[in-house]
């Protein structure tokens, strides 16, 4: 401490100034790209959202008996008109005698390489087993648009985004060998990776291709179909997963048949926000057969994500109406697909709320139940940039912060989601906190007992805790060591997250007593103290001025590292922002908003602690 | 009497550095324990107050067998310890060092603890460093400081255990005479120290402990002035011993002659010694001796340098009959040796077969 007095006053306050200056700066710096980049029209001219809203439009066709066919199958209400050639159908289509045309994907290309302002709407339409095509006019396709086709991706050897459970890669890599795979837990991580150029490609759904493309308008999906999937619920491959399943494709057979599964499809694709409710309340079973624990994706809309800060979704609904059937009482958990597949391999859930796609590789640990969804799967790229409509930024700037602002909080009082995720953020840090120090304590002591035995297992702890990554200590927790046991899973990471601050916590203290002088404590000794007293009156006050610096930063390294939680289907601060992220479609403010609340919760944990050390704690002396 | 041991012995696991000792301390005594390094001085203090415990015998301290199992905090009270290293509280101020042991152990009021506190250290002129931190304080002042931490606690009896060893000569004094005052103030006192002058100056009676036995015991004057043992000798003196043996056949009179030269050169040994170090060698042994002894006899020789007082002793020992060397030889060679030593003595010992023959330069 070499200077002091006013001199240093001065220097600390411009200092700070010096420090909010540069927050301000850091703050804009990632702001105004992000906001100021993506700002586009929100009200989008054209009246053409996709291949499954042309029926009642004007079709065109060459002379083709399937064309034709195709037509009358999937747009039964649409007026058909024939041409001899091409030329014809582009002029027609310009002039908008004709809303669209449909032909074989080779024709497309061929019109759409000609005409520049034609546009080959992506999805195909299969009948009898030929794919056609529909091409309409640019300027009406509501979306971003693309030429490209699977020939670009083959020939490019882009690296394309796939979703991790499920058989993307498999499927993919058969059909375009040079490319990279990159995985991401779910859609709209993809769309969002796509959105931001991390990657060329990303594979999507044909069935919720158009609200793809609404959310992200930069987005533009490519023609053809990759493949199809088969996908499915999941349960354990044990006695209660067997029966629940056969149970599950009994209810899901009689709601196909009833038309109770179409009625719900309807009302969860709707538009109308008012109908994504889920009555509990009449869900509840008339016999009690116990509780099953379901776990879900919580982040698809409009199958399993969150709505009103209340789980929703037709999967979710789905469920329910499931478990009043069979007089079960559901438990609800939040994980990604890997911790759904894992978690219901281990018979940690009793159910897969969410569909995965039906492998070999995976009926080998878990039961399908009859496939529920046939779903093609398509690549989607960023859209051609002169498909993308902007706005004036300068005047769209506040404006669309505010919007997105709003979107990402208050909405929906998603607000109530994040205080909640921060509730739990900061009950398991302070939990763990306590029991890692008193732990830690235990373990330090044991450390330095002076019994072989003792040492032996407390070196060992340590070494074992701190060599494994907590993301895996906590996952070894709930999958091996507490499966099975029902055990809320944020008592579990209080365990883990424990475990690991104790085994630091001892490195700490015994590091610090060990450098007080051992004369010392037998001075003390000599003087008539117990050991204990020794330790308590002399060594402990001294060990305590190194202990609490490296105390503080451990506390707040802690809580940083309650960030993970969410791999164990707790849904914490990050989980909920990650949340409301895929739920938004919203990269920049979730994360922001979330980064900033961790800086301000590990600052005044760390200002109490250092309060507490001043008042409490031992004089801090100047150094020797 | 205040304390009395009975057959102490301490070992560890693979050193015994306190074999046998036995000895009785009365009330108001001094007692210096002095030796050589690793003889087990600082053990046996630390015995005292049950910081080592002892792995046989008895210590009985004001009538109570404190081996035998006593509340060794209670004990401790009454048995204060002054250490090498001073080891006072690094994050405590001087005042609340000495008032620690008072307010928390005895109990005493704070105020009282306070007074007493201040008083003493006005006895060893550091009130005025009250408010001070240790590492403020230079080693002598922490020293003096470390020992009225141990008189607030009004022990029976202090032990000191080399008490300035760490300290650097200018300090030394200051120590001892806070030491010197205690004294006056009858109190008992056992002070391990290789203060020599020290020891004689304050004790009553002096331990000389070596082979972790007590090997010589008795008052300053008997142990620092006239020491009956070779051992203490050699040690009070600060002796320099100087050892060659060699067998009468392989006799090598240069090599021994450039040993004294590098033993001369070690201790700083004056030339004139020197020279007479080689006549004894060369008239002596060489001249005299040798042609008397058989090939195969083993002759020891050792020589023992007192820079004090400015001796040299040398002692020559071999195996066999009765020979006397300074009888033997010629007139002339005699002389000389003569000369060069002040005392030159051979006994025999019958028994062991073993001649000795004492020189004094």
């Amino acid at each position: 401490m070499k200077s002091c007095g006013l001199g240093s006053m001065e220097k600390r306050k411009r200092l700070l100034i010096a420090e909010i200056i540069i927050c301000i700066a850091i703050f804009l710096a990632i702001l105004l790209p992000n906001v100021c980049g993506t700002t586009t029209q929100n009200d989008i001219s054209g009246d053409i959202e996709g291949v499954f809203t042309l029926d009642g439009m004007t079709a065109a066709v060459i002379n083709s008996d399937v064309a034709d066919k195709t037509v009358h199958n999937k747009y039964p209400q649409s007026k058909v008109v024939e041409y001899t050639d091409v030329d014809e159908v582009a002029n027609a289509l310009d002039k908008e005698n004709a809303d669209f045309f449909v032909c074989s994907f080779e024709e497309a290309i061929l019109l759409r390489d000609k005409y520049e302002e034609l546009y080959i709407l992506p999805g195909a339409l299969i009948v009898d087993g030929v794919e056609n095509f529909v091409v309409i006019k640019k300027e009406r396709y509501k979306y971003g648009t693309t030429n490209k086709t699977f020939k670009d991706v083959e020939n490019a050897g882009a690296t394309i985004a796939c979703m991790s459970g499920t058989d993307d890669q498999i499927h993919l890599e058969e059909r375009f060998h040079d490319c990279q795979f990159k995985y991401y837990p779910a859609l709209p991580d993809i769309l969002q990776a796509v959105s931001i150029g991390a990657v060329d490609y990303g594979s999507a759904f044909d069935n919720t291709r158009e609200e793809q493309l609404a959310q992200f308008e930069d987005i533009a999906a490519l023609p053809e179909n990759c493949y199809v999937n088969k996908f499915s619920f999941m349960f354990p491959r044990n006695d209660k997963g067997n029966k629940l399943c056969k149970e599950f494709n009994d209810f899901y057979k009689k709601c196909r048949e009833s038309g109770v599964y179409d009625e719900m499809l309807a009302k969860w694709q709707s538009q109308d926000e008012s109908k994504y409710v889920i009555d509990v309340d009449s869900y509840k079973p008339d016999v009690d057969n116990g509780q099953i624990s379901v776990v879900t994706l919580g982040k698809w809309t409009p199958m399993s994500f969150i709505y009103n800060n209340e789980l929703s979704g037709m999967y979710v609904e789905l469920t329910y109406m499931f478990c009043k059937e069979y007089g079960y009482t559901p438990q609800f958990s939040i994980a990604d697909i890997d911790g759904e597949l894992a978690g219901v391999a281990t018979g940690e859930y009793d159910m897969v709320a969410d569909i995965a796609s039906e492998n070999e590789e995976r009926k080998k640990n878990v039961i399908f139940s009859d496939t529920i969804l046939e779903e093609a799967t398509i690549l989607v790229t960023k859209a051609d940039t002169d498909a993308i409509k902007e706005v004036p930024k300068a005047q769209a700037f506040v404006q669309s912060i505010k919007e997105s602002f709003v979107n990402c909080f208050i909405t929906q009082k998603r607000y109530q989601m994040l205080f909640d995720g921060l509730n739990v953020t900061i009950t398991i840090s302070l939990l763990s906190i306590l029991l890692g120090t008193v732990l830690g304590g235990i373990i330090c002591a044991l450390r330095m007992s002076g019994n072989t035995f003792c040492e032996a297992f407390s070196i060992i702890y340590i070494k074992l805790v701190q060599g494994m990554p907590i993301v895996v200590l906590l996952l070894l927790l709930f999958y091996v060591v507490f499966a099975g046991t029902g055990i809320d899973s944020r008592w579990i990471c209080v365990v883990g997250f424990s475990l690991d601050f104790s085994a630091y916590c001892s490195e700490i203290f015994r590091t610090n007593i060990e450098s007080v002088p051992r004369g010392q404590r037998i001075a003390a000794r000599a003087l008539g103290f117990s050991e204990v007293g020794a330790f308590t009156r002399v060594v402990l006050p001294q060990a305590l001025i190194g202990i609490l610096p490296v105390y503080c930063g451990q506390v707040v390294s802690l809580i940083k590292l309650t960030s993970v939680a969410g791999y164990i289907a707790v849904v914490d601060l990050t989980k909920s922002s990650d949340l409301i992220r895929s739920a938004t479609y919203e990269a920049l403010f979730p994360l922001l908003v979330t980064a900033l609340v961790y800086f301000i919760l590990a600052s005044v944990i760390n200002l109490l602690l250092r309060i507490v050390g001043k008042h409490y704690g031992p004089r801090l002396k100047p150094s020797r | 009497m205040l304390i009395k041991v009975e057959h102490l012995s301490k070992s560890y696991n693979n050193v015994t550095p306190i074999k046998d000792i036995s000895c009785e301390i009365n009330k108001g005594e001094v007692i210096s324990i002095i030796g050589p390094s690793g003889t087990g001085k600082s053990t046996f203090i630390r015995c005292l107050n049950l910081l080592e415990k002892p792995t046989s015998g008895k210590i009985i301290f004001d009538g109570m067998d404190i081996t035998a199992g006593v509340d060794v905090n209670k004990l401790r009270k009454r048995v204060g310890m002054v250490f090498q290293s001073f080891d006072l509280f690094s994050d405590k101020t001087i005042i609340e060092n000495i008032m620690l042991g008072p307010c928390k152990l005895l109990k005493v009021p704070k105020k009282q603890a306070y007074d007493r506190a201040m008083e003493l250290l006005r006895m060893v002129y550091l009130e005025d460093k009250a408010t001070a931190y240790p590492f403020e304080l230079s080693g002598g002042q922490q020293q003096r400081v470390a020992i009225v931490r141990v008189i607030a606690m009004n022990p029976e009896v202090i032990l000191f255990d080399e008490p300035t060893s760490a300290l650097d000569p200018t300090m030394v004094d200051e120590v001892l005479a806070v030491i010197k005052q205690l004294k006056k103030q009858k109190m008992t006192m056992i002070i391990v120290t290789h203060e020599m002058a020290f020891a004689k100056e304050i004790s009553d009676r002096v331990f000389y402990l070596d082979e972790g036995v007590i090997y010589e015991e008795g008052t300053s004057e008997q142990i620092f002035d006239n020491p009956t043992k070779d051992k203490t000798r050699h040690f009070i003196r600060k002796m320099k011993d100087l050892n060659i043996s060699f067998a009468v056949k392989s006799f090598d009179f240069y090599k021994i002659n450039s040993q004294i030269a590098d033993y001369a050169c070690r201790y700083n040994i004056s030339h004139n010694r020197v020279i007479q170090m080689y006549t004894v060698v060369e008239e002596l042994v060489a001249l005299k001796l040798l042609p008397a002894l058989s090939a195969q006899t083993e002759v020891e020789l050792i020589f023992s340098y007192s820079e004090k007082y400015e001796i040299i002793e040398g002692t020559i020992s071999y195996k066999g009959e009765c020979i006397n060397p300074i009888e033997l030889g010629d007139e002339l060679s005699g002389q000389i040796l003569k000369n060069a030593v002040k005392k030159i003595e051979h006994s025999y010992d019958t028994e062991s077969k073993i001649n000795t023959v004492s020189i004094e330069m």
